[in-house]
């Protein structure tokens, strides 16, 4: 059983910084010594990012993978028998268990938090460590310094990282699958509720589906869309296609349309 | 007239950095130099200096005038060290002479200056679960809509049958859920965002 | 010996007594009075935002009696209210010819009931054209100024070196500095308020969110329409992208108000929308601005 102190140093080793030209970017994890590396998708936020190792060695990436739903990214630098972080099961960490998150908040490199686990459920894994931007994208991990998380967000107080489960299935299916459309939700007409699309991406299965910026969701595979979680659930179903009833200006008339969801770019 | 040192070890950027404060005629120009040992001697109003952080030293006598930095190779990030050695603006490498000065001039009238990439990482970090559109309570989007007619926190209280201390605290929730500095800011965001109806 | 400086000291003096002939101390909220201006004979302008009651208002005139004022109508869009003596009480301020410029010395003239007519001096910081207030009301112009501003100074009569009155001093239209409300704006909101108790606003009753067309075009998307309200009324739907109001192209919230503003209440206002992809054009009539308070 390893000391803490070598825990830690160990973890440190397998944790980057990663730069995102213009913007404060955070850290990633190297998941493999060939050099592929996990962080949060919002971290990604220019074309071209530069990893940082711990020994201040800088490469240049290569984002693989974007998953905006999950907000992972996997990245691709050019090194070999770089030193990979072990990778834990999220599925058995428990509240109470102590947590460790590695990162570089407000700028100060390979800080290390402590604090001890919340809470786990199929979208995060809750700890009471203290994080800062900087810490974004960076490791989660168990006593045993296997990173049960990628640290991604603070809400009341708590830190919240995507469970590694989250980044298996990932890596081996790609990201979650999107329609490719904002939305807003609003009041149709006589009470009725739906989602008007502010914005379709281009070449999305919204796009291809031929819906555009104005139509209102109204159902989804029949049944009413009263929220994004009726539609994040449609969406994750597992279902190749996806019937989604609209409207196009007139209220009173219903139309369907199908979107074809196909996985991400793979995984790299 | 700001009385501005110039730090830096390259002449080249010595000169550039000179040119820039000529530019400007309510910058009068105390010394330029490689380093910062003569600041005590001439007691600058703000300094200008392309330094490594680790040169930054503060003065023997404990009056640290504000500094203007211009970073060298790595950008580092604000530290409480910085503002103790007198750093008010830490400007990015791509820095423009327009921004430059405006540092200058806001280091000069005891302001901080933070370029935006450096706020961002200050800034928490957005929760991917945040919605773009911030949801306000019924409630609140009815005291939104007072507020876009000026209404006092009085008036407000009165016409809603709540007290003027809920009142207020229905206000505060709408700016921090804008993220609005005032109640001007948060109908200038209210109206953009469709909340408030024109 | 008289020098420059006592002439000027002398002048500014007499600028004050000549103003502080028409401002008066207005009782209207429970801490601080407030300034007024008498614009005519029995009638007094004042900041809207220190009205914080509709009766038991009083005023101190320059002569330094105390008389009940009634509230006639109030704008909050301009901060401006307006109270009605019952009489003609003093002679009213003497409007300002002179053309604002950033650097011209002012002073506010303010009354309060202990100490009399009261003066800061400034200087007019910037000037430009037609402002909307953040409580959606017009200034023709916006002038910034350079003055300290007590808590009972809002309402005092902002003056050109000869005494005359350029406007009315408010500390609520800014946070960053006082404003003065041009003469010319209030001549404007005192007739409507006179004749009509109050100022009307052009209104559509839409929430309109910015929204990317295409590379190039910004337009506006429909997100909620107020139920029997003008634009309801007319047949604008949710999801409706609105792309010029009025024969102008709008990209933001705030040409859409221009827009309105440039119509005016009861008129008639061509909306180009796209419905669906397909353009369609809705004649809106515009509708009075529902008041909250």
């Amino acid at each position: 059983m390893l000391a803490f102190g070598e825990v830690a140093e160990r973890l440190r080793r397998s944790t980057v910084q990663v730069f995102a030209k213009g913007h404060g970017g955070g850290s990633g994890v190297i998941w493999n010594a060939d050099g592929l590396v996990i962080t949060n998708a919002h971290v990604i936020r220019s074309a071209n990012p530069q990893v940082e190792l711990w020994d201040g060695r800088r490469f240049d990436a290569r984002i693989g993978s974007r998953d905006p739903r999950r907000d992972l990214a996997a990245l691709r630098i050019a090194g070999s028998a770089l030193p990979a972080a072990a990778a834990g099961d999220s599925t058995a960490v428990r509240p109470g268990e102590l947590a460790i998150a590695i990162g570089s908040p407000l700028g100060f490199v390979g800080a290390l938090t402590t604090g001890v686990i919340h809470s786990v459920d199929r979208k995060w894994v809750r700890a009471s460590v203290r994080l800062a931007p900087g810490n974004s994208g960076g490791p989660l991990a168990n006593a045993q310094g296997q990173v049960i998380g990628i640290n991604t967000a603070v809400m009341n107080g708590l830190g919240l990282a995507v469970p590694s489960r989250e980044v298996g299935e990932f890596l081996r299916h790609g990201a979650r699958p999107r329609l490719g459309v904002e939305l807003q939700p609003v009041v149709v007409a006589k009470g009725r509720v739906g989602m008007l699309i502010l914005n379709v991406e281009p070449e999305s299965p919204a796009a291809t589906a031929s819906l555009r910026v104005g139509d209102v969701l109204v159902g989804v595979n029949g049944r009413p869309l009263e929220s994004i979680d009726n539609l994040s659930d449609a969406l994750d179903s597992g279902a190749g296609v996806l019937p989604l009833q609209f409207v196009r200006g007139d209220p009173a008339r219903v139309r369907e349309t199908v979107a074809q969801l196909r996985a991400q770019a793979e995984a790299a | 007239m700001i009385r501005l040192l110039i730090a830096a070890p390259s002449a080249v950027v010595r000169a550039g950095l000179e040119a820039l404060a000529a530019s400007n005629p309510a910058i009068e120009l105390a010394g330029s130099f490689a380093d910062l040992s003569s600041v005590e001697a001439l007691r600058p109003d703000v300094i200008l200096a392309a330094l490594p952080l680790e040169d930054l030293a503060p003065p023997a006598d404990g009056l640290a005038p504000p500094i203007v930095l211009l970073p060298g190779e790595s950008q580092p990030a604000w530290t409480r060290d910085m503002l103790r050695l007198g750093v008010r603006a830490l400007l990015s490498g791509n820095a423009s002479a327009a921004e430059v000065l405006a540092a200058v001039e806001a280091a000069a009238n005891g302001l901080a200056v933070l370029d935006p990439s450096t706020l961002d990482a200050l800034l928490p970090s957005a929760s991917p679960l945040s919605a773009d559109s911030p949801v306000l309570t019924p409630r609140e989007l009815e005291v939104l809509r007072m507020m876009a007619e000026g209404a006092a926190n009085k008036t407000i209280a009165w016409k809603l049958n709540i007290s003027e201390h809920t009142a207020k605290f229905h206000v505060a929730s709408i700016l921090g859920k804008l993220n609005a500095a005032s109640r001007a800011e948060a109908v200038a965001i209210g109206i953009r965002k469709g909340l408030i109806l024109i | 010996m008289v020098t420059e400086l006592s002439a000027l000291s002398n002048d500014l003096a007499s600028a004050v007594e000549r103003a502080g002939r028409s401002v008066v101390a207005v009782h209207a909220r429970p801490r601080f009075s407030s300034c007024g201006v008498l614009w005519r004979p029995d009638v007094i302008v004042t900041a809207e935002h220190t009205i914080r009651r509709d009766e038991e208002i009083t005023v101190t005139l320059p002569d330094g009696a105390t008389q009940p004022a009634t509230l006639a109508g109030s704008d909050p869009g301009t901060d401006l209210a307006v109270l009605k003596l019952s009489a003609a009480a003093a002679e009213p301020a003497v409007p300002s010819n002179v053309e604002v410029r950033p650097g011209n010395l002012v002073l506010a003239i303010g009354r309060s009931e202990d100490s009399g007519v009261n003066a800061t001096l400034g200087i007019i910081s910037a000037v430009s054209g037609s402002w909307r207030t953040w409580r959606g009301g017009r200034l023709d112009n916006y002038i910034r100024l350079d003055l300290n501003m007590y808590p009972a100074s809002s309402g005092a009569a902002v003056i050109d070196p000869s005494g005359a009155v350029l406007g009315i001093a408010t500390a609520a239209l800014s946070r960053i500095a006082a404003v003065a409300i041009p003469a010319s704006t209030v001549n404007r909101v005192l007739d409507e308020i006179l004749t009509r108790g109050k100022v009307v606003r052009g209104y559509l009753g839409v929430g309109l969110r910015p929204v990317s067309v295409s590379k190039h075009q910004t337009s506006l998307i429909v997100l909620s329409v107020e139920p029997e309200g003008p634009a309801a009324k007319a047949g604008v739907l949710v999801g409706d992208i609105l792309v010029s109001l009025g024969g102008a192209v709008v990209a933001d919230t705030d040409d859409v108000q221009t827009a309105i503003e440039s119509s005016g209440v009861g008129k008639v206002i061509e909306a180009d929308l796209l419905r669906g992809g397909e353009p369609k054009r809705i004649a809106i009539t515009v509708g009075e601005r529902p008041r909250r308070d």
